[in-house]
């Protein structure tokens, strides 16, 4: 049935491999000897970005491989950035990317019985309410905000699993019922989660899950009048953590000027725009470019660092792939078997378009600076785990959608 | 000297790797493209043949029965609806089911009972019907199913 469409997608797999290897080889001869190590680490994304590919579509039938193909090119990109960089950041990211993939083929599988999320759907409400909450007792405190947890040595961010789990708890409640009396507890929820999350300092997290619910539920309830509801009170909330809050109005002031704080906290900022404008349209060479003048290189202004080296063109063509991903996962919430599919994939879809747009234009001074990463490109284990979740999730969702369709297919040849 | 030449190929391979990623870019928009026509095709071949069928749940004489939809469907006590459910608290006719650009919707025909779609009633405007809904007409409790779209346990 789609046979051509196999051929045209590792067509373009190819490409992205031709285009990260040649990236990895400028890297390895970036010093007068031979990096070995970047020649080796860029096989060996080549090699699990093939396996993954190879081995998912022969194991599914109706996986979109549009999306993993995205999601692959984004990884990459991050990758070839982060070892350029510093190489002992791109081996700790490329383990992350290993467990990430092991945990989409997880959630590929959970979504072919999603009546479990379902079912477990108080669970995940408390569940993340609670470890949010358990981040006020024992988070650790860095870059200002507290959402960190170390277990074992390692830091992990507990604000995106919540993502993860609000979409469950979004896509439940919604497909239930339409009105705001059958949806109390999940106004509780995105409340109680929203708050935390300002409490503790990660807005960019809070404007995230609370843009994601108003725009999943207009798209449930279709009701124009209570999503203007809810963004008014939404923004009411906003303009009351600004009078109540010290470091919201000290993000909206670094936002409006940041050259007045430049030595102090508007440096930031002022480094990221300014390495933007250095990169100019056409970048200044992959290792041409300063990027650990920027504080957060690695991960929220991992824009900035690739608008720097590659372009300005490539960021625009970076924004352009984040747009082809939300496309495709409409698409596949479109095809969707049943109404909690539907609103499960058009939940993720929503969440990774929100972030990428809210980090891009946080970097780009277009709205204050939040600190969250950059879907699939930021270093972060937690950040890429959440986001090949997601991403199981969107493709599991396309898989029931493509096998139902299947079937159908076949019931009529009969 | 290497690093004069090094710079040379460095900035040279900014153009390669720029309009190597645009190519995927249009290349990866194109194919979308293409995939969604050949999908949406595929769709219309199977609503056309029926856009699906409502099961009977309640009452108990009812329950299990299978009643196929059509292009245009009519749900009333009257003999001349297109399923006909010979209940008391059903209106003669009760509510319209309908094919709407590809999508299958049902309104009130204006009934005292109304109808409620998922335990809610749905009001004077159209609504639009996924599988497994559950539609409520007086007395008569059904849940559709459409054909092209399979739910968990069959």
């Amino acid at each position: 049935m789609y046979k051509w469409r196999r051929v045209s997608a590792a067509g373009l797999l190819t490409l992205i491999i031709v285009f990260e290897l040649s990236a990895f080889s400028l890297l390895a001869f970036r010093n007068s000897t031979l990096d070995y190590s970047a020649l080796a680490f860029g096989a060996i994304l080549v090699a699990m970005l093939l396996f993954q590919y190879i081995s998912l579509t022969a194991i599914f039938r109706h996986l979109d491989r549009y999306l993993l193909i995205i999601a692959n090119l984004l990884v990459a990109m991050g990758l070839i950035i982060q070892y350029r960089i510093e190489a002992a950041i791109a081996f700790r990211q490329i383990i992350w990317f290993g467990i990430g993939m092991l945990a989409m083929v997880v959630c590929i599988l959970f979504m072919r019985r999603p009546n479990i999320f379902r079912r477990l759907n108080l669970l995940i409400l408390l569940g993340c309410i609670g470890l949010l909450f358990a981040l006020l007792l024992v988070g650790s405190e860095v870059y200002g905000a507290r959402n960190w947890i170390t277990i074992g040595g390692q830091n992990f961010q507990p604000s995106e699993f919540v993502k993860v789990g609000t979409v469950f708890v979004l896509a439940h409640w919604l497909t239930n019922s339409r009105d705001l009396r059958g949806i109390w507890p999940l106004l509780f929820y995105v409340f109680a989660v929203v708050a935390l999350l300002v409490v503790e300092r990660d807005l960019g997290a809070a404007v995230l899950i609370a843009g994601t619910a108003l725009i999943v539920f207009y798209v449930a309830t279709g009701s124009k009048s209570l999503t203007l509801l809810g963004l008014a009170a939404g923004s009411a909330g906003a303009l009351a953590s600004y009078y109540i809050f010290d470091h919201v109005r000290v993000r909206v002031a670094i936002w409006k000027n940041p050259w007045a704080t430049y030595s102090g906290k508007g440096y930031q900022i002022a480094q990221g725009l300014m390495a933007i404008a250095s990169g100019g349209l056409w970048g200044m060479g992959l290792t041409r470019g300063s990027p650990k003048l920027i504080p957060a290189y690695h991960t929220d202004y991992i824009f900035a660092v690739i608008c720097e080296e590659f372009g300005v063109i490539m960021g625009v063509c970076i924004i352009a792939f984040y747009l082809v991903f939300i496309v495709r996962g409409a698409l596949v919430a479109l095809n969707a078997p049943d109404r909690f599919m539907m609103l499960t994939a058009f939940g993720c879809t929503v969440l990774i378009t929100l972030q990428s747009f809210i980090i891009i234009a946080g970097v780009i001074k277009l709205i204050p600076l939040t600190g969250i990463t950059l879907p699939f490109v930021s270093y972060g284990g937690s950040s890429i785990i959440a986001s090949m979740m997601l991403l199981g999730i969107l493709e599991g969702v396309a898989i029931q959608g493509g096998e139902t369709l299947e079937r159908a297919l076949k019931e009529m040849a009969k | 000297m290497y690093a004069n030449a090094y710079d040379i190929v460095a900035s040279s391979m900014r153009y390669f790797f720029l309009l190597l990623i645009i190519y995927i870019l249009l290349r990866l928009v194109q194919h979308s493209f293409s995939e969604f026509r050949a999908v949406q095709q595929i769709k219309k071949k199977v609503r056309s043949v029926s856009p699906g069928y409502l099961e009977a749940l309640l009452p108990e004489e009812f329950l299990g029965r299978r009643f196929p939809l059509g292009r245009e469907n009519t749900i009333g006590r009257s003999k001349r609806c297109n399923i006909s459910i010979p209940l008391p608290s059903l209106a003669p006719t009760h509510a319209f089911i309908y094919e709407k650009k590809g999508g299958l919707y049902i309104s009130d025909y204006g009934s005292r009972q109304g109808v409620l779609l998922n335990d809610e009633r749905i009001g004077r405007h159209e609504e639009f019907l996924y599988t497994e809904d559950k539609l409520q007409f007086g007395g008569f409790i059904c849940v559709l199913h459409l054909s092209g779209e399979e739910e968990d346990d069959v």
